[in-house]
């Protein structure tokens, strides 16, 4: 699964990781597994992060052609 | 701000290395009373409503209990071979507790988990039920004796047959043959402790457990 969490934080005057784990509540290692791709964040995970930056969840997570 | 995990998970398992290194000089009490604090420390901040573990490390926590299980089989196995080896006889009955006692209970959460309470306790009476029923039957043969222990499995499976329409006396059912088991299995008093707790876990426990889950997804009105 791909995702924009790098390109959304830029848009959200570079909010960092660290920012933006306390707002969703995880770990700022959860942060980087998720933008790395190698964690796949829950449904109510990914709709926190969201609403945290304001824009639908289709565009922060899109799915890849292998999945 | 969410801990880290990594941190923690290495002050206990120091902790718990320190406990068996010095654990030898303190009273066997006390000793006893760390090694279950230090064990209980991690399921309490685990399963606790409102705990500090983001998904991510649960999933990682649950990821490496997992591995760690068949790690422990394999380890069990590998003692019960040894002990064959070396001894030619069969492993003593608490080598086979411990193997069989986690792979019944992780069959049985596995199931709860999957068909939930009504269809999990239905399926856990009938998949005990036969399979005692089928012992009996084929290690003493078609006789009377071996019909006669063949009954509380019979009602066993029953019970659990007609648990999708009637789940309260059903579920009150389980917990009426589980007591009654308990008398009717008498002569396993005469076992050793590690006997007992094996045949608990295959008989009893799973009875017991499914007339607990059929009551419950009546009071939680579950579907059927």
């Amino acid at each position: 699964m791909k995702n924009k969490i790098r390109h959304h934080r830029y848009l959200n005057n570079e909010m960092t990781q660290k920012h933006l784990a306390e707002r969703a509540g995880v770990t700022r290692q959860t942060i980087i597994a998720i933008e790395k791709g190698a964690f796949n964040p829950s449904v109510k995970l990914a709709l926190k992060l969201a609403q945290i930056f304001d824009c639908k969840i289709e565009e922060l997570f899109e799915l890849d052609l292998d999945d | 701000m969410k801990s880290s995990m990594s941190l923690l998970k290495t002050i206990w398992l120091f902790g718990i290395v320190v406990l068996i290194m010095l654990g030898r000089g303190l009273p066997m009490w006390l000793l006893v009373v760390f090694i279950i604090l230090a064990l209980a420390a991690p399921l309490f901040r685990e399963f606790r409503k409102k705990t500090d573990l983001d998904e991510r490390q649960l999933y990682i926590s649950h990821f490496s209990s997992h591995i760690s299980f068949y790690v422990i089989v394999g380890l069990i196995l590998f003692v019960m071979i040894q002990e064959f080896v070396k001894t030619g006889v069969n492993p003593p009955s608490q080598w086979y507790m411990v193997l069989l006692v986690p792979l019944v209970i992780k069959f049985i959460i596995s199931i709860f988990q999957n068909f939930g309470l009504r269809f999990g306790a239905r399926g856990i009476g009938l998949f005990f039920a036969s399979v005692w029923l089928l012992f009996v039957l084929f290690s003493h043969g078609f006789q009377f004796e071996s019909l006669i222990g063949s009954i509380p499995f019979l009602l066993m499976a029953v019970t659990a047959w007609y648990s999708k329409r009637f789940p309260l006396y059903c579920g009150l059912g389980f917990i009426i043959l589980t007591i009654g088991l308990l008398f009717f299995f008498g002569a396993w008093m005469n076992f050793d402790i590690y006997v007992r707790l094996l045949m608990y876990a295959l008989i009893p426990l799973p009875l017991l457990l499914s007339g607990g889950a059929l009551l419950l997804s009546v009071y939680l009105k579950e579907e059927g």
